[in-house]
């Protein structure tokens, strides 16, 4: 699904990401482990070009995403990202937040169709609503980010980057800006997504979090895949030496 | 907004107190001396009216005219109106909008008070011997006739602008002015005098040019008062043309009308004051008729001025225009500054980006480093006449107020934009909508937000800016007021005045804005 080859990013002329090559299938859930400063969040990043690479291709249906000619934001509909920090729009509502993106993208296509703007709004309203009722929050629909908690935020981010309906949603850290009471109800969340198999990709932490629900896991050193395996590859029988102390350490 | 309610009405109820507190105190008079004037002929000048170069079908038709007046007795007729006082006196309404200058009317600019040539009376109409001549010339050529009173020096530019066919005011027809403009046939003599103070003995006993210049010329640290661009300047500061030697012993202060100049004489800030003869007798009469004013006769003479339906409209269209332009200038300016400030934060991939922020750098160096007067009288009289673009001035000046205004907003928005978390444009950008639908959806409302009390600042001091309006002949608040203030020769209630009606403006912008950034904070609490 997503080919990446050869991507190098640099900062300040070093090397953040030097040389990855890996390939994202449909359905897999992949974890990124590593230690920090190993270059997972530039990694993610770099897939959905919030980065631009600086060398090699990343490949999305059929195009190269980091070639500055392709239209990046045709792309990005069907590649969602979660952010570590939320990043839902703070002028908006929590409903607003859900809906500005697919009414102004997805709405377009369907007006040229002969849709009344009230008729579009009305659409991805009630699709916003049944997404809030999954997780148990639509009395917060007309609330704004700020009165809610991180954890509530952090689902509506995820219901968010769902409501354009993409093929991967990229995750970034999304529990680390959580309180510890709070990680729970982002992983179940995230959880119930895999078991529907939505692709995923997420940079974590949470290492019993990937162990469980990860289809494979990825481990990151010094801006390389040091490591690529199943969870029970990875960590029950790790082998890299780098990887094995970055475990020791954690777990 | 309650209060700034509150504090409105605490500024008017204080007002009241005082409008009635010094209409009380009745005897409790303001020293203001009487002046007088020294009778002697300073100067020989002639006077007549000022066309642009190059108009000879004016200037033709004009000199035939007069001559026709002057022939047939039409001309003493007027004179002796306004010099004597004989016959019934025509007034003619004057334009407070920026009429358009065409083939089918005769634009006159002139200045007022310039009695007898030209004055406002109390009834609203503008009287005079240039304005009954104007309004003969303008019947017989059947064509419509509109009067501007403006600034003295502006009736030069605005006769060279094209923005009128004529200046009558009674101005003097100089060597050197004729190499810049057509003059018409002269039609009076007039000449400079001195006036000062009654108690001033110094030139009493003279009776010549030279001993009156001889005293003039021993004086020490001494400040004279004259007119803008009038032949008193030249007396004054020397003039080789008119052979002025000048008085370089003497401070020479300049004002924008020949009222001003007498009022600071007889606030006791001059020690003379040099006028045209019979405009200076016309308001020495007025004035020491009215000797001993009170604060509370002053209040009387502002308010019965209002009372007319002519100052009452002109007072209005001031404060209208003043917030008119100001409001339409911040829109303008909001747009321009966030356009501006969006090129500024996007980063410069693209050339197309690069040219763009030269671009923005240098329009903000221009409107930033130079002030307004100066984009106001370029713009005007600069710019628009020579690409032949005939522009109502009021719209000249909200243009220009909206891309001042817009140098000033594109700093203060850029800081704004700074100061949105950059994840809320990813947030965006990652959903796939564009960078300009992120900026306008998301970012700039925040910004907006985080920037509204800088803002409301740039709207307050915007509306106070536009008292320079009155360059390029817009009547704003200050120059209303100031029109409101001619007609008895006392401005000083319409500055006082001026001055609260800035504040309840600014007070009720204040209040504006907080009720704005109450709306606006409904996504910061629930």
């Amino acid at each position: 699904m997503i080919e990446i080859k050869n991507l190098v990013k640099k900062f300040d002329g070093k090397n953040v990401l030097d040389g990855i090559t890996t390939t994202i299938h449909e359905g897999e859930q992949v974890a990124i482990i590593g230690p920090s400063g190993s270059g997972k969040s530039t990694f993610i990043r770099c897939i959905n070009c919030l980065e631009d690479a600086d060398g090699g291709e990343i490949m999305f249906e059929g195009e190269n995403i980091a070639d500055f000619k392709v239209d990046i934001n045709v792309h990005r509909q069907n590649m969602g990202m979660v952010f570590q920090n939320f990043n839902l729009f703070n002028n908006k509502t929590v409903l607003e937040n859900i809906t500005l993106a697919p009414i102004r993208i997805h709405g377009k296509k369907m007006k040229k169709e002969g849709m009344s703007k009230k008729e579009i709004t009305a659409y991805f309203n009630e699709k916003a609503m049944s997404l809030l009722k999954r997780i148990g929050l639509e009395d917060k629909a007309n609330a704004y980010p700020s009165t809610l908690s991180g954890g509530q935020k952090q689902r509506i981010a995820i219901i968010r980057a769902l409501a354009m309906e993409p093929k991967v949603i990229l995750f970034d850290e999304p529990t680390s800006a959580l309180d510890p009471e709070m990680v729970g109800e982002v992983l179940d969340l995230m959880r119930e997504l895999a078991k529907e198999k939505l692709t995923m990709v997420i940079v974590t932490h949470e290492m019993g979090f990937a162990r469980e629900v990860a289809t494979r896991v990825l481990f990151m050193n010094e801006g390389n895949i040091a490591a690529d395996g199943t969870p029970d590859e990875i960590f029950n029988n790790p082998t890299h030496p780098r990887l094995k102390e970055f475990l020791s350490k954690i777990l | 907004m309650n209060r700034a309610l509150r504090k409105i009405t605490v500024i008017i109820l204080l007002l009241m107190v005082i409008s009635s507190f010094v209409s009380c105190s009745a005897d409790n008079s303001i020293t203001q001396s009487q002046i007088k004037i020294i009778d002697v002929k300073l100067t020989d000048e002639q006077y007549a009216f000022v066309c642009k170069k190059g108009n000879t079908s004016l200037v033709e038709g004009m000199n035939t005219f007069m001559s026709e007046i002057k022939s047939n007795g039409t001309f003493d007729k007027l004179v002796s109106k306004y010099f004597e006082g004989e016959g019934e006196k025509i007034g003619y309404p004057v334009t407070t909008t920026d009429v358009t200058n065409t083939q089918d009317n005769f634009v006159v600019v002139t200045n007022c008070p310039f009695e007898p040539f030209e004055y406002m009376d109390t009834d609203g109409k503008i009287y005079g011997l240039d304005i009954e001549i104007a309004a003969a010339y303008a019947e017989k050529m059947g064509l419509e006739l509109v009067i501007k009173n403006i600034g003295f020096d502006e009736i030069f530019v605005q006769v060279e602008a094209g923005y009128a066919d004529i200046g009558m005011a009674g101005i003097t027809a100089s060597a050197d002015r004729s190499e810049i403009y057509d003059f018409t046939m002269p039609y009076y003599e007039a000449s400079q005098k001195l006036i000062v103070s009654s108690q001033n003995t110094d030139f009493d006993k003279c009776t010549t040019v030279d001993e009156v210049e001889s005293i003039l010329a021993s004086l020490e640290n001494k400040a004279l008062g004259y007119q803008n661009a009038t032949t008193g300047s030249l007396y004054i500061n020397g003039d080789e043309d008119w052979g002025f030697a000048g008085f370089a012993n003497i401070n020479g202060k300049s004002y924008s009308n020949a009222q001003v100049a007498i009022s600071d004489l007889i606030n006791g800030n001059l020690y003379a004051v040099i006028l045209d003869e019979a405009p200076a007798k016309m308001i020495i009469n007025t004035l020491n008729v009215k000797k001993n004013s009170t604060w509370g006769a002053k209040f009387e003479n502002f308010f019965s001025t209002l009372s007319n339906e002519h100052y009452r409209n002109v007072f209005l269209l001031g404060l209208f225009n003043t917030v008119k332009v100001a409001i339409v200038g911040l829109i303008i300016g909001i747009l321009i500054g966030t356009v501006i400030a969006i090129v500024k934060v996007t980063p410069k991939y693209k050339l197309i980006y690069k040219v763009l922020d030269k671009i923005c750098s240098f329009y903000t160096l221009i409107f930033r480093g130079t002030p307004i007067v100066a984009q106001l009288l370029i713009a005007y009289y600069v710019i628009m006449p020579s690409i032949g673009i005939r522009m109502n001035a009021l719209t000249v000046g909200m243009i220009v107020f909206g891309m001042n205004s817009g140098a000033y907003v594109s700093e203060i928005m850029r800081g704004g934009l700074n100061s949105v978390d950059r994840g809320q444009l990813e947030a965006g950008r990652a959903l796939g909508m564009t960078y300009s639908s992120t900026m306008l959806k998301i970012v700039v409302p925040q910004a907006i937000k985080n920037i509204l009390p800088t803002l409301g600042n740039e709207f307050i001091s915007l509306i106070k800016e536009t008292s320079v309006l009155s360059f390029i002949a817009v009547y704003d608040l200050y120059k209303a007021l100031l029109d409101v203030g001619m007609v008895k020769y006392d401005s000083m209630v319409p500055y006082i005045m001026m001055g609260l009606i800035y504040i309840v403006l600014v007070l009720i912008i204040t209040g504006g804005i907080k009720l704005l950034e109450r709306r606006f904070a409904k996504s910061d609490r629930n």
